[in-house]
């Protein structure tokens, strides 16, 4: 589903992604994981399309097709959805009439209002938020787990194929993690041909989107993969204690 | 109605309503409003040149103006005894536009706050906006906000003015001039909504969020 090959991304003169590479199969979860600052959100935003990174070499390969050039509302009407790490906050637009209007880009057709408010009003339901919170402006005076909830709402009526997940797990309390987690990997289920990229520093919203690679990003690459016990791993030792047991394994 | 172009009409009111500006045709407009009245005016895209509201003790008015046809006008507005005012203006710029914004605040107690917003395609926009706190108008305040969106900062100009004299009153102004926020568009464009239309909705919000009947500006912008 999407492939990247030798990826690598700067920004004002600095490298950030140095000869990125990962394939995402359809129909896997992968996980990145990887300290503050190593480019996981560039990452995320560069596969979204984002004009402030300069890609210097490498290709990015969505269903067998070249996007580096291609723009950022193509990409997602392509089937690419990125929760943020941070949803910004749009006064003045309405979160209903931005989610129909993107809902009416991604289908290329008028969707009646009737249709667009009966599945808004179950599908916000489902990930606990308000009608009234819909009137008001995108994400404006949204709690932090509120706007995660919000990019979760989006991208069950926006249906896409790609969906990475930058912290989508950061700031939910218990409830809200469950209910994110849950909504998902529901979707996830229900949908054919969906792959997840997960970035996060817990393994916590491992519990409900089960990962089949989880992989450690470094020096602006992955530089290891495992499955979910690496995660449990870092969580348990850290990112340079997970190197030194590994070079440990190898040596013995 | 038939429409006969007078210079100058003047208008008394002492009932609660919704006036329509462009029901009226004339360069200047004066209006007396009561005491105790509440009034809602709103103007759209008139090519009225000067407006008055008198504004008698205890009145409140709220005034949306919205204007795309590339006019320029003054606003003056008197505030005695507790009277409040609410003005809303929205511009969408092709051409050059001058917008001057008086509000006299004669007596205490009174309130103005000014909202503006502009949106340059092209030629400029001018907001002058002065409040004047006179002597006498204790516990007063002033409130505005103007911001007008362009690629050019040159032709946008807001000079907002606050004259000062009597204490205490409350006064405040923000005024801000430059393009979208990047990653407002990159946020919708995320959507799958193309940057053209993501500015649609830009521009929408902010011209219409202040307005009481959005639906009768939203096709003209
Ligand atoms: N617009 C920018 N201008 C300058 N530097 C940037 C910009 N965006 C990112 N960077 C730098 O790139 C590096 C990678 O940032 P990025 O946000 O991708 O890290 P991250 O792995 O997501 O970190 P975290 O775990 O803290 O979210 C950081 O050093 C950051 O300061
Ligand atoms: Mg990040």
């Amino acid at each position: 589903m999407l492939q990247i090959n030798n990826l690598t991304v700067e920004i004002d003169n600095k490298k950030i992604l140095d000869n990125f590479n990962i394939d995402i199969k359809p129909n896997t979860i992968h996980v990145i994981m990887g300290p503050n600052g190593v480019g996981k959100s560039t990452l995320s935003k560069v596969i979204m399309g984002d004009k402030n990174y300069n890609i210097l070499s490498g290709k990015i390969i969505f269903n067998n097709e070249e996007i580096n050039l291609i723009p950022t509302y193509e990409r997602a009407r392509k089937g690419i959805f990125l929760c943020f790490q941070n949803p910004v906050e749009i006064e003045g637009v309405s979160n209903n009439e931005m989610i129909r209007t993107a809902l009416n880009s991604k289908l290329d057709k008028h969707v009646g209002i009737y249709d667009f408010i009966k599945q808004i009003e179950k599908s916000s339901k489902e990930v606990k938020l308000t009608d009234e919170m819909l009137k008001r402006g995108v994400n404006v005076g949204f709690s932090g787990g509120e706007k995660k909830k919000n990019e979760v709402l989006q991208l069950k009526i926006l249906k896409p194929k790609l969906i990475i997940l930058d912290e989508i797990d950061s700031g939910l309390d218990v409830d809200s993690l469950k209910v994110v987690g849950e909504n998902i990997m529901q979707y996830y289920n229900e949908e054919d041909n969906v792959s997840i990229l997960i970035i996060t520093h817990y393994p916590r919203i491992l519990n409900y989107l089960k990962p089949d690679y989880v992989h450690v990003m470094k020096g602006g690459k992955l530089v290891k993969t495992g499955d979910i016990t690496l995660a449990y791993d870092i969580e348990k030792l850290g990112y340079d204690r997970v190197d030194i047991i590994e070079s440990i394994d190898k040596n013995e | 109605m038939n429409k006969i172009t007078v210079d100058k009409s003047i208008i008394n009111i002492d009932k609660n309503q919704e006036i329509n500006t462009n029901d009226y045709n004339c360069n200047e407009l004066v209006f007396n409003i009561g005491e105790n009245t509440t009034v809602f005016f709103m103007d759209i895209n008139t090519n009225i040149r000067k407006y008055i509201f008198n504004c008698g003790e205890n009145s409140n008015i709220e005034i949306n103006k919205f204007n795309s046809n590339d006019v320029s006008y003054s606003i003056d507005i008197n505030l005695y005894k507790r009277a409040s005012s609410k003005l809303v203006i929205s511009t969408v710029a092709t051409n050059s536009n001058n917008v001057d914004i008086n509000v006299y605040h004669k007596e205490e107690n009174s309130y103005s706050k000014c909202i503006n917003n502009g949106i340059i395609k092209s030629g400029s926009i001018l907001y002058n906006v002065n409040g004047i706190i006179e002597k006498n108008s204790i516990n007063s305040t002033v409130l505005q906000e103007s911001k007008i969106i362009t690629k050019d900062v040159k032709n946008a100009t807001i000079k907002p003015i606050l004259i000062i004299n009597e204490t205490p009153i409350e006064a405040n102004h923000s005024a801000s001039i430059g393009y979208y926020n990047e990653n407002d568009l990159f946020y919708l464009e995320s959507r799958g909504i193309e940057r053209k239309t993501a500015i649609e909705l830009l521009n929408k919000g902010i011209l219409t969020s202040n307005f009481k009947y959005k639906d009768k500006i939203e096709n003209l912008i």
